[in-house]
Parts: structure tokens; sequence; C-alpha cells
């Protein structure tokens, strides 16, 4: 393409979906002048030095009981980690900002917030309501608040760290998945490390392989899906430069997020002592959660698809890609068509990969600002390579 | 000028600057103080300045696993477990209930060895991953619970106070007793401890 064919309109659309959406804009975690920095730094010290008060003295006598404790829940944690950012396609998220997101998750909210706050919450609500109660309903009634707040204070934080990256609802989702991921991955491992004390020590590695394993069959409901609802409604609550404010959709999903943490935290409580029941209310939870997680999805994806359109403005302009092509790979619906319109296996896979293809250019031409650079000249190479073979023509 | 622009070098605006610090950092950095301090500070304050307030009622038992059950002493504060004969109780558990300083806390698990060797265990772990100074004493005291069950009582001592610790072992299941508190509210209650450890016993499904 030559950017002298371009119009100014096309040009004026790309520079102003750059601009409002912040796509290509790098992360920067060292940030001296910003607060957000020094509380996420002070807030992870404070969680780093309560889980080695915690672990510390047992390591060395459940030493084996740890290590298979971390290695599956380490596992598990990097498959949903594999498929978060399989998922993440859009505005890719950078690296380091979903590493900060987990990362306090799985420290400063489990053991700077949590911890402490649970143990508290449990304790209250025992002494208010009676023993019978607090072991039907307390954990129901303690996670989806304290835990839920403690992981959302750690996506404003990445707010705060980058405000022009963290803007839309599907931003909201993402992050919000990570940062929950972080905490649920090392809550199943305090779950499994925990088991190593059951029968009084003498089976650690048996306990902790056993823990593990249920908690990693367990893991498709968890702390990745409820933040990712509260995050992207937080997003909604706030408004942001890309994404005007929606109260009532904002507290919707927020509530969602928190509601689910709770039908999934007293099932037991929910299916009133009945194991059928309890095994209902769990499927019920997991079928409409995911459902509604889906639906925010959908809901979000709008934006994005409008952000492709305007950064990629001058290049279907100039017919790399064209605007079918660039429909066919946005929509759902029009996914499909375009998939199924291929003349030909061979060719259906490159439609495939030509909208991965046409995605990578939305990113080179995002991260370029615009500029001609050697990245986004070989993107769109690409892009016509596949083409061709997405026509039928190689 | 959004804050992420050359962030480590440039200079803050000096209509957004603080102290040197970004003042549109402010909001989501002290939105995460003040939840800290909620979480940390505030709440478990409310919990330390609420007193237990759950006697044990004549009567009352409280169930260990499904099959195991004890009589804790009526007026006793039950701090941790699950009664048996209350509506709607979903499970069993570790129990805990404490009266005039004195806390006792029962503990279960599978275990197959001897009522010494769990102690032996207990004393084994408790030095290894909690407090290396948990020393528990030679002098060893056979227990007979109300329903037959031969387990050891051993006194214990470690930096963080002293107390005893009984151990039972019943049809596979390991129970570790402690009774822990000050010396002479401990000496006072001795015989209330005693007959609740005497009153571990077996309970049949469907009957509770």
């Amino acid at each position: 393409m030559s950017t002298s064919t371009v119009t100014s309109d096309a040009a004026a659309r790309q520079a102003a979906a750059l601009e409002t959406s912040g796509w290509g804009q790098r992360f920067t975690f060292l940030q001296p002048h910003n607060l957000s920095f020094w509380v996420y730094v002070v807030l992870m010290g404070v969680g780093v030095f309560q889980t080695w008060s915690f672990f510390g003295p047992q390591i060395g006598f459940y030493a084996g009981g740890f290590a298979i404790a971390a290695v599956l829940c380490g596992l598990c944690g990097a498959a949903w980690w594999f498929w978060l950012r399989h998922i993440d396609r859009w505005e890719r998220q950078p690296l380091g900002l979903v590493v900060a997101g987990a990362a306090w998750g799985a420290i400063a909210a489990t053991f700077g917030y949590a911890m402490t706050v649970n143990t508290a919450m449990l304790s209250i609500y025992a002494k208010l309501f009676g023993q019978e109660w607090a072991a039907n309903w307390a954990a129901g009634l303690t996670a989806p608040f304290t835990e839920e707040s403690a992981k959302l204070c750690g996506f404003l934080l990445i707010m705060g760290l980058a405000p022009r990256l963290v803007r839309t609802a599907n931003d909201g989702l993402v992050i919000g998945a990570f940062v929950g991921l972080g905490f649920a991955a090392f809550e199943d491992f305090l779950y499994a490390a925990n088991s190593t004390g059951l029968a009084f020590g003498t089976d650690p590695e048996g306990n902790a392989l056993r823990m593990s394993a249920t908690r990693i069959s367990a893991s498709f409901v968890s702390h990745p899906l409820f933040s990712a609802l509260v995050c992207c409604g937080v997003i909604y609550l706030l408004g942001t430069a890309a994404q005007p404010r929606r109260i009532g959709r904002g507290l919707t999903f927020v509530v969602l997020g928190m509601f689910f943490h709770f039908t999934w935290d007293d099932a037991v409580g929910l299916g009133a002592g009945n194991g059928l029941l309890t095994f209902g209310a769990m499927i019920l939870s997991a079928v409409v959660s995911l459902w509604v997680l889906a639906y925010a999805f959908r809901h979000a994806a709008p934006a994005e698809y409008q952000f492709v359109r305007d950064i990629l403005a001058p290049e279907v302009e100039a017919g790399v890609p064209t605007a079918d092509e660039l429909e066919g790979i946005l929509d759902k619906k029009q996914r499909k068509a375009f998939k199924k319109s291929a003349p030909s296996r061979k060719a259906k896979r490159a439609r495939k990969h030509l909208r991965r293809a046409i995605l990578d250019l939305t990113h080179d031409v995002a991260n370029a600002h615009g500029a001609e650079t050697e990245q986004v000249r070989h993107a769109r190479a690409e892009v016509a390579r596949l083409r061709a073979v997405a026509a039928g023509q190689v | 000028m959004a804050v992420t622009e050359d962030v480590t070098t440039r200079r803050v605006p000096v209509e957004h600057r603080l102290l040197g610090l970004d003042k549109r950092s402010f909001p989501y950095a002290l939105f995460a103080v003040a939840v800290f301090l909620v979480a940390t500070v505030l709440i478990p304050r409310i919990d330390d300045a609420l007193d237990w307030d759950d006697p044990v009622q004549a009567g009352e038992q409280l169930a260990l696993t499904d099959t195991l059950a004890f009589v804790p002493t009526t007026g006793w504060n039950v701090v941790r477990g699950v009664r048996l004969e209350g509506a709607g109780i979903i499970g069993s558990g570790p129990a805990a209930v404490t009266s005039d300083g004195v806390t006792l806390t029962i503990l279960t698990g599978e275990f197959d060895g001897t009522p010494q060797a769990l102690v032996t265990q207990i004393e084994k772990v408790t030095r290894s991953t909690d407090d290396p100074s948990f020393t528990i004493s030679a002098d060893t005291r056979t227990l007979t619970t109300d329903a037959g069950d031969v387990g050891v009582v051993q006194t214990y001592s470690s930096l963080t106070g002293d107390g005893l610790v009984a151990a039972f072992v019943i049809d596979g299941t390991g129970v570790r007793v402690t009774a822990y508190g000050p010396p002479a509210q401990l000496h006072a209650a001795a015989e209330e401890i005693d007959a609740m450890i005497a009153s571990i016993r077996t309970v049949e499904r469907g009957t509770r």
C-alpha cells in the first residue's frame, strides 16, 4: 500500500481509533510518579511476606506434597493461561500487564487481603448467627465480597498504571480473567498445600495429589469467570474514553459476578444438604454463569470490531484486505459464512488463517501507530499470500 | 497526556502534580488502600470486639465425623463445630469449645497406628511445621472413654503455652484432643476436660 493513496478520512479514522482505543500502547510497570505503582509494590510486598510467613515453616516437612501441588496447580494454571491468551484476540494485552494482573491475583489478593479478612468474616458470621448458619452460608457470603474486592483492587491499580490500555469492556473481561486466574491457581495450591497436614501428616503427597485433582476438576468455573464479569462491569460503571458509562449494565455484571461466586461457594447450602440438589445447584450455576460470560463477551465485541475497521481503514481503502474480507473476520455469523463459502477445504483453512493474518496486520499497524514499518509490510504481504490461498487460487 | 507516556522519565504536568506524583493515579491507588485497610484492620477489629456467645445447651453434641461425636460441657462456648441435633445441619468437622480462657479442640483424620503412635506423630508434625519448642512430656496417662475406647493423655509444653494432648484411634480414625489455657484455669477445668474426652463415641448413621 502506498500511503499517498490513503484519503484523509481513512487516515483520520485510523488516528482517532488509535487515540481512543489505546491499541499499540506499551505497558510500563516502573512508574515512580504514579501512586498506583507504589501501592501495587507495597501491597505485593505485604502479600509476599504473609505468604512466606504461612508456608515458610512447613516447606521443609511437606516439601514433596508442596512440590506435587505446585506442579499440578501450576500446569492447570498454565493451561488456562494459554487459553486466555488465545481468546485475547482483539487488542492483545501486553504480556507485562497480564503478568502484573495475575501476580496481584496470586499474591496480594490472596495473602495480602483475602486470607485475613476471610478469617475474620467467617468468625463474625459464626459469632452473630451461630455455627449451623455459618456452616451453611458464611463462605458464600464472605468470598464474593472480600475476594472480588481484593481482585478488583488489582484491576483498578492496573487501570491506574495503564489508563490508555484498559478502556473497553473487553479489556475488563480479559484482564479481570487474568487477575482471577492468578488468584485461582494460588488458591488451588493453597488448598492442596493445606491438605498435606490431613491424616496427621502421614500421607502428604497422596493428599496433595487428591486435593489438586479435586480443585482442578472444578477449575472451569472459578475466579477468572467471576473477576471477568466484575471487572467488565466496573469498566461500564466508570466509563472511559472508549466506553461510555452504562451504570445499569455495569452494576448488573458486577452483581452477577459476585452472585455466581455465591452460588458456587454455597452450593451445599442451596442444596439443603442433599447431594443431588447440591450437584444440581453447581451445574445450574456453571451453565448460567458461562452463558452470562459468553453474553458479556458478545456484548463487548462490537466496540472492538469498530476499532479494527477504523485502524485498518487505510488498508481496506488500498484493498489490503478488502471490506468483505474484513467483515468476514469480525462478526461471528459473517465469519462462519465467509469460511463456509470457501471453494475447497484448503481454502477454508486458509480463510481461518487469513483472519489471524488480518488481526496481525491490525496489531502491527497499531504498534507502528499507523506508520510504515517493515513489520507492517510483512503483515500486509502475509494477508496477500493467504488471501490467494483462501480464494482457491493456489 | 496519558499517565503512561514516557512514564519513567517525564515530569508530571504541573496541574496534575502533587509531591511529584500524578494526581490522576490517586483514585485507583487510594481505593486499593482503603479496601486493604477495611479488610485487614477494620473487619478483624470488629471480629476481635465480638465475644463468642454460643453456649452449649444441655444434651447437645458436636459431630466430629459422620460416625464420631462428643458431648461438650454445658455452658462452654462453641467456637467451632457442628451440632448433631440442630436443624438444617450439614456435615461434621473439627470442634473447638472454650470456657474461662481454656480452649479444647478436637481434630480427626485417617490413622491406622496406636494412640501412642499418634501422639508421636503429632509431636513430630507440630515441631516440624508449627512450633519447634513443642515438647510432649514422657508421663503418659491412659484414658478410657465411656464407650470403652482406650487412648492416651500427655501434657505438653511450648513457648506459646502449656496444655495437654490426648489421642485415640477409633475404627481407623485418629482423634487428637488438645486443651490449653492459663495453668490455674486449666487445672480447674481438668474434670470437665476429662469428661468431654471420655464422651467421644461412635454414632450410627441415621441415629443422629
